[in-house]
């Protein structure tokens, strides 16, 4: 067996023949499938395309020396494109509808990448002709917008209302529920129906955030999956039954709630205590009164607004799937935020966004609703908003584009509801210069009609001017106050160390020289933090604005976790600097290390624009080395778990998500990032090569597609334009691709396929050694079928994983699961002729075993056709004379079919 | 197998389950704890993973994964190989690069090692990429032999050819715990079929393949440490049963130092090490 063994993983090693995938897959191009409509999620795409190129279909008469299917790929294709159907259903609330028309617009754009040929043609279910419906089809709206979605839904043993999904026994609720499946149309069964439901349309419109595709249906919770599965499926029949395996979970069990007139608290109350809550609760019902009167009508009898409260990021995105530190839930009202000693993340803006939505929303443009619940709030990230702008401003260098960059650019499916980035915090101080110079009325009035493609138009209605030229009196504004923003001692506390300690130099005691700072430095080196920070501490009693000794003095103190302290010691070693004195020279470095280390508290606080701002300034980004590029790695760093394991993870998820969305970049990058962390990371590698290929196929199909609709279109050319003169070529366009990146694409995805079965090989050969193990020096059968399981799970298309497995449910006389698996072994058809004859062996064994005779003999004759010899042949033919004594034994009675 | 015997297998879990915290939060103070480490039996089976976040000043610094790859026969006895693998990224520092390892280390009987060997790439850029630039990155691969109270040492820089050479006489070397103390995964093995109370205090003859390496803003890394492999006695004590936080989650776990390298290291009533602090800005903290 070792030797099998052996063979096998090096065979795996070598040829590399096989992808070595954990999840079970089948290809498409499996004969007995050819065509079918047989799930998962993921085929839709496979189906439309194998209809069209016709290689999915068997072919009955084959020509000679032709094989039972037609050609695979590159058949002369048909001249027409493949229809697929988008349907949706009518919504009445205006805003919302016309958000959501935004939504299908870009996902039948986004979808329509999946392949050049396939046309989309999307109407109103209402509107949708008998032929289109007979299509293959994505419905997206919820039962009662959409018609056919709840029978289609029922008849798999779904239920779903507003607020409420049933799967069988099981209740969810919520009103962020989306529920994704797939199944044979109801109108026509040898096509799809592909459904993306839900409890509330709003929440339809996160669908292009979520990973799917390997199952038949997955529900989630926002972006938390909660429950996936296959549906029952017989042969031949029109229709599938309820889900027949599955596998579902829960969030937010164990949480504890605490209500309050205007809001409920879900907390852990092992990890937050009733005081903390307590304390939030009075803190958030004390200001509500104040936020709830800057909004129309006080919003009045608006229901509670409800926090869920994690005490690190990983526990909420264990519960979310997201790992922004702070997130909305606008469908459903909910705010996530981590709230701990250090983060403390329930603004007031938050309760603000929830509000405005309510009472305004949805609107048009998310991303207003939230700048202007920013520029209501009385401070963000515990700064004033408008300092902050200014200083954003300045580093957009002063460039009203950049206000207004994330607002134009804004796609809906990209929803406003995690923390807000530095434009957003740009466009809530333009937005707070508009109310306070025309009240918040017209505010809203803005915000009620503006869109991404109408912004101008809307801000000429209601203000009456140009909004450039709005934005440019803002600008200019702003831009006068540049330098007084640029200190940072109006804070809330800013109380510099220098005036909370005054001087009081000790009687007959000299001012000390450098000596002193040199020596706190040199422990600083070593560490010794504690002698270091009484070396200064020393000698700030005699010089108290010595910037060196502050400025080290908050370094230690920041190493120490003494946040606060360290923040009031490295603003009073700025203000040190800011002041003439004696030790100018030092000043670049004191500024450098101050401004990173309150950049570092803040965005260990998770106050990332505050950060942000500390971090990219000049004294940071021209300052000494290293604190440039610690700077430039805590900027990357800022917002990721510390625990590599969480990031890693998450990491993987949205490269599957963008992957989905065939957002190459996005899930190239997040990849690079996960291997850049963990380069084993054998999923990681898998991942990222099917990135590569699934990107070369869909600029093979596109290439192909042009060079059908313009024949003479080079569509791998490079265009050159020459100069005025026409003497120099300047210009180079790039016209979808240059070839060798093109080319590219493969030898990448084969290096990173090559790296990921290398590392699931030497795994899986390892715990079939150790399998090996437990069953011959130990005999423990259980513990080597739970190794082989464990190999059979890396790679879930290894013969080999299944045979070992199947050799264990024999030993154990589980015989059903046994033969399963030595059907795996054949289905794979594994050249190995050893391997064949012991997997024929066994099944024979388990037919004599059932008194299934002749099933029994074929199976001992097969084995013996690949090995007569040896100890398996020996078994065999022991077999068939078994076989015959009993038919010999049983003669005159009938024998079992 | 005796009753004993399975009563305790069923005690030592693998290493995952041991480092979980109880589901019930008052599980705690419910049962009573033992005040002592006590690891009776190998704790790993093949195929168990444990993996360390480092952080360096509240910064990422990198990530460290321990595996036990396979049990293997030699010289009648088991001898369990781990692989090893280790990356710091250096902009954690305020540097340009990043430094791997990747290894195996074979202990015989448990925790007397036999082999390590372990590659290590010094790159000169940070971050992933599919294929790598040439010129940019250095590797040298160390071999430590053991056998008896010999050992060799060889010690390949790039493609160059590295004879081993005999490492002058060492005592105490065939009672000496190998730990490499970049890997914190190498840690569990002092604890290894023993029992440590609360406030005791031992000498453990100690192989390490080189001195602790010192990481921090000012010090850059441009080469590789320096491989000086020596046998020293270190003093470990269990100073205290305490509340250790991996990653804001509140675990019980035996605070255990060791003065000598300014060291300390959280261990569980199982010897599975959840966290370990240098003294000098580096911690590592167990993934969950």
């Amino acid at each position: 067996m070792k030797a099998i063994v052996s063979i096998a993983v090096a065979l795996l090693l070598v040829t590399g023949s096989r992808p070595a995938f954990p999840a079970s897959r089948q290809a498409r191009d499996v004969y007995e499938d050819a065509g079918a409509v047989r799930g998962p999620l993921s085929d839709f795409w496979y189906k439309v395309r194998s209809e069209w190129s016709g290689y999915m279909n068997p072919d009955p008469q084959p020509p000679p020396g032709g094989g039972p299917l037609k050609q695979r790929t590159f058949v002369t294709a048909p001249p027409n494109r493949a229809w697929v159907s988008l349907v949706f259903g009518a919504l009445t609330p205006k805003p919302l509808s016309h958000l959501f028309a935004e939504f299908l617009s870009e996902w039948k754009l986004a979808e329509g990448r999946n392949w050049p040929y396939a046309q989309i043609y999307d109407r109103r279910w209402d509107r949708m002709g008998k032929q289109g419906r007979t299509q293959n089809i994505i419905m997206i709206g919820t039962p009662w917008t959409l018609e056919p979605v709840g029978p289609l839904a029922g008849q798999l043993g779904f239920t779903v209302a507003p607020g409420r999904v049933e799967i069988g026994k099981r209740r969810y609720r919520g009103d962020n529920l989306i529920l994704i499946f797939i199944a044979p149309n109801p109108a026509n069964p040898g096509k799809y129906a592909l459904v993306i439901t839900g409890t509330n349309d709003e929440g339809l419109m996160q669908a292009g955030h979520l990973p799917y595709g390997e199952t038949d249906y997955v529900l989630f919770r926002g972006r938390r999956l909660l429950e996936s599965g296959f549906f029952s499926k017989t042969k031949g029949a029109p229709a599938w039954g309820p889900p027949d395996r599955l596998e579902a979970t829960t969030t937010h069990s164990g949480f504890a709630i605490r209500e309050t007139a205007h809001y409920t608290f879900w907390y852990e109350t092992d990890r937050h205590s009733r005081d903390e809550v307590d304390a939030l609760a009075t803190e958030k019902e004390a200001a509500y009164p104040s936020l709830a009167a800057l909004l129309p009508d006080g919003a009045r009898g608006a229901p509670r607004i409800t926090y869920y409260l994690y005490p690190t990021v990983d526990r909420k995105i264990d519960e979310t799937a997201r790992a922004d530190i702070v997130h909305l839930d606008l469908a459903a009202s909910e705010i996530h935020a981590v709230f701990s000693e250090t983060q403390r993340l329930a603004e007031p803006y938050l309760d603000l966004m929830v509000l405005l939505h309510r009472v305004l929303g949805p609107t048009r443009a998310p991303r207003l609703e939230r700048a202007l619940a920013i520029a209501l709030a009385p401070q963000f990230q515990g700064h004033d908003v408008d300092p902050m702008a200014a200083r954003l401003f300045q580093e957009a260098r002063g460039r009203e584009s950049a206000v207004l960059k994330s607002l134009r650019e804004q796609d809906v499916t990209t929803p406003a509801d995690g923390p807000p980035s530095e434009q957003d915090v740009l466009l809530s101080g333009f937005m707070r210069h508009l109310v306070l110079g025309h009240g918040r009325e017209r505010v809203y009035e803005f915000l009620r009609r503006a869109s991404p493609r109408n912004l101008d138009d809307a801000f000429r209605e209601v203000y009456g001017e140009r909004l450039n030229d709005a934005l440019g009196e803002w600008a200019a504004l702003l831009r006068s106050s540049f330098i007084g923003v640029a200190s940072r001692t109006e804070r809330d506390d800013p109380r510099p160390e220098a005036a909370q300690s005054p001087a009081v130099i000790e009687p007959g005691r000299e001012a000390r020289t450098g000596d002193d700072i040199a020596r706190g430095l040199d422990l600083m080196k070593v560490r010794d933090d504690a002698e270091a920070a009484r070396v200064f501490e020393e000698h700030l009693r005699i010089e108290p604005s010595h910037p060196v000794a502050l400025v080290s003095l908050a370094r230690i103190r920041f190493r120490a976790g003494r946040f606060e302290e360290a923040e009031r010691t490295a603003l009073s070693a700025l203000t040190a600097c800011a002041e003439p004195g004696s030790h100018a020279t030092a000043c670049p470095r004191t500024d450098a290390w101050s401004h990173l280390t309150l950049g570092r508290i803040e965005a260990l606080r998770g106050r990332y624009v505050a950060a942000r701002v500390e971090l990219t300034h000049p004294a940071v980004t021209e300052g000494p080395d290293p604190v440039p590029t610690l700077a430039e790695y805590w900027l990357e760093t800022m917002g990721q778990s510390r625990n590599q394991l969480t990031v890693i993870s998450h990491l993987k998820r949205e490269a599957r998500v963008s992957l989905r969305n065939l957002d190459w970049d996005r899930a190239e990058e997040d990849l690079n990032k996960a291997l850049q962390i963990d380069p084993t990371d054998s999923e990681a590698h898998r991942l990222l090569s099917e990135v590569y290929h699934k990107h070369h196929e869909y600029w093979a199909w596109q290439i192909r597609y042009l060079n059908d609709v313009h024949p003479d279109y080079n569509v791998l050319g490079r265009m050159t334009l020459p100069d005025e003169d026409r003497t120099t070529l300047v210009y180079g366009v790039e016209m979808l691709h240059n070839v060798d990146s093109f080319n590219d694409l493969v030898l990448k995805g084969n290096l990173e396929l090559m790296k990921a079965q290398s590392l699931y090989a030497v795994e899986i050969q390892n715990l079939h050694q150790e399998g090996e193990r437990f069953l011959l020096e130990e005999h423990d059968t259980s513990e080597a079928l739970r190794t082989y399981l464990r190999a059979l799970d890396l790679n879930g298309d290894f013969f080999l994983s299944h045979f070992l497995v199947g050799r264990c449910y024999f030993l154990m006389e589980r015989f059903d699961e046994a033969r399963r698996s030595f059907e795996e072994v054949l289905k794979r058809r594994p050249g190995d002729a050893s391997v064949l004859a012991w997997t024929h062996t066994y099944l024979g064994y388990i037919a004599l075993e059932q008194e299934e005779l002749t099933a029994a003999k074929h199976a001992f004759e097969k084995a013996l056709s690949q090995v007569s010899s040896g100890k398996v042949g020996a078994l065999a033919r022991e077999g068939l004379g078994k076989v015959s004594t009993i038919r010999l034994l049983m003669q005159g009675t009938p024998e079992r079919p | 197998m005796n009753v004993p015997m399975l009563v305790l297998q069923a005690l030592l879990l693998s290493p995952q389950e041991a480092s979980a915290p109880p589901s019930d939060p008052n599980e705690a103070q419910r049962t009573n704890i033992e005040e002592r480490i006590q690891v009776l039996e190998e704790p790993w089976k093949v195929g168990d993973v444990k993996t360390y976040s480092l952080i360096f000043d509240y910064a990422p610094f990198g990530r460290q994964m321990i595996r036990l790859d396979r049990v293997l026969d030699e010289d009648g006895g088991k001898v369990l190989e781990f692989s090893q693998m280790l990356h710091l990224d250096l902009r954690a520092l305020g540097q340009e690069g990043s430094l791997y390892n990747f290894g195996t280390i074979r202990y015989a009987h448990g925790k007397m090692f036999r082999r390590y060997r372990f590659e290590e790439i010094l790159k000169s850029w940070s971050g992933y990429s599919t294929y790598e630039p040439s010129g940019k990155m250095r590797e040298r691969t160390v071999t430590l032999d053991r056998s008896g109270d010999q050992a060799a040492l060889s010690i390949q820089l790039g493609n160059e050819d590295a004879e081993p050479r005999p490492v002058p006489p060492m005592d105490g070397l065939e009672r000496s715990v190998m730990i490499d103390l970049e890997i914190i995964g190498h840690w569990e093995r002092l604890f290894l079929f023993d029992t440590w109370a609360l406030g005791e205090e031992k000498k453990i003859p100690m192989m390490a393949p080189s001195e602790p390496v010192v990481y921090d803003y000012h010090l850059p890394v441009k080469d590789f440490r320096p491989i000086t492999p020596a046998v020293r006695e270190v003093t470990l004590k269990v100073a205290a049963l305490e509340k250790a936080s991996i990653f804001s989650i509140e675990i019980e776990a035996f605070r255990c130092v060791l003065p000598e390298l300014g060291y300390t290291v959280w261990v569980t009533a199982r010897g599975g090490v959840i966290k370990f602090d240098n003294g000098k800005g580096l911690t590592g903290v167990l993934e969950r």
